[in-house]
């Protein structure tokens, strides 16, 4: 497999850069026109940035297990690439949830943090792929790879679990349906889309760290055998 | 006003933060 970082995944690099900040900075300022919502004042603002990160948190973790299984069918590095990529992007999109969280809860349910079933889910959400880059930082063996695609399938099991957990046990606070006022629609929508296209833009530029651990491997390899090889000779 | 303004400084930094180090690692990677 050629480790040289395509052309064209620069070009749509750049463009989904340019497409997600142009978006990001949109929704910041449909959220300063968004009406203000009557019972919690201007805080409820907070939801048009953790709402979509949680969405990104799930899409990246997902994409995680999906690479994860390719990575073991195939065999191909860069399978295995994608998974620690969009973990790791999708780590800061769960820092981001679990920081504006208990921003939210404190104007809304008058605490910083309670054990209800949507924040202690995904509280263990956010400790399984803290430990999934744990463990992938301490392995150097050939083995690294596959014990990292193990987990990012194994800790899956854990995502419905967290989408789920408002229905399955008593005592959510987080509403299973909520109106809105059509402008907060829309913003809620602009915000989700331009996170999203963010996150397709941070893995990507993730992906590049891969690229080029991998050229540098290979070099190394190859020094190492042309090394050898004059040994011999 | 305080929390909401809090969550949106909080979110660029912590993706300002992400950004410098991902650029960091790769520059380290191209030996530069």
């Amino acid at each position: 497999m050629n480790p040289t970082i395509p052309r064209w995944w620069n070009g749509l690099g750049m463009t989904l850069w340019a497409a997600a900040l142009a978006l990001v900075g949109l929704s910041f300022w449909l959220v300063t026109r968004a009406p203000i919502e009557v019972q919690m004042g201007p805080v409820q603002k907070i939801v048009y940035v953790h709402v979509p990160s949680a969405i990104a948190t799930l899409v990246a973790f997902g994409v995680t297990f999906a690479a994860s299984i390719a990575y073991l069918a195939t065999k191909d590095w860069r399978w295995d690439g994608v998974a620690a990529s969009s973990c790791e992007v999708g780590m800061v999109f769960a820092t981001v949830v679990m920081i504006t969280g208990p921003l939210w809860a404190r104007s809304a349910w008058n605490t910083w943090w309670t054990w209800e079933p949507r924040l202690t889910t995904f509280l263990i959400l956010w400790i399984l792929y803290a430990g999934y880059h744990v463990v992938r930082a301490s392995l150097r063996s050939e083995s690294r790879r596959t014990i990292s695609a193990v987990m990012g399938i194994v800790f899956f099991v854990n995502l419905p679990v967290v989408w789920k957990s408002i229905e399955w046990w008593r005592g959510s606070l987080h509403p299973k349906n909520v109106t809105m006022a059509p402008e907060m629609r829309v913003t809620l929508l602009v915000g989700t889309a331009a996170w999203m296209i963010f996150y397709g833009a941070a893995l990507l530029q993730r992906m590049r760290i891969e690229w080029r651990a991998e050229a540098l491997a290979l070099a190394d390899d190859g020094a190492q055998a042309g090394a050898e090889g004059r040994a011999r000779g | 006003m305080t929390y909401a303004i809090v969550s949106y400084i909080v979110t660029v930094v912590l993706w300002v933060i992400w950004a410098l180090a991902t650029a960091s690692r790769e520059r380290k990677l191209r030996g530069e």
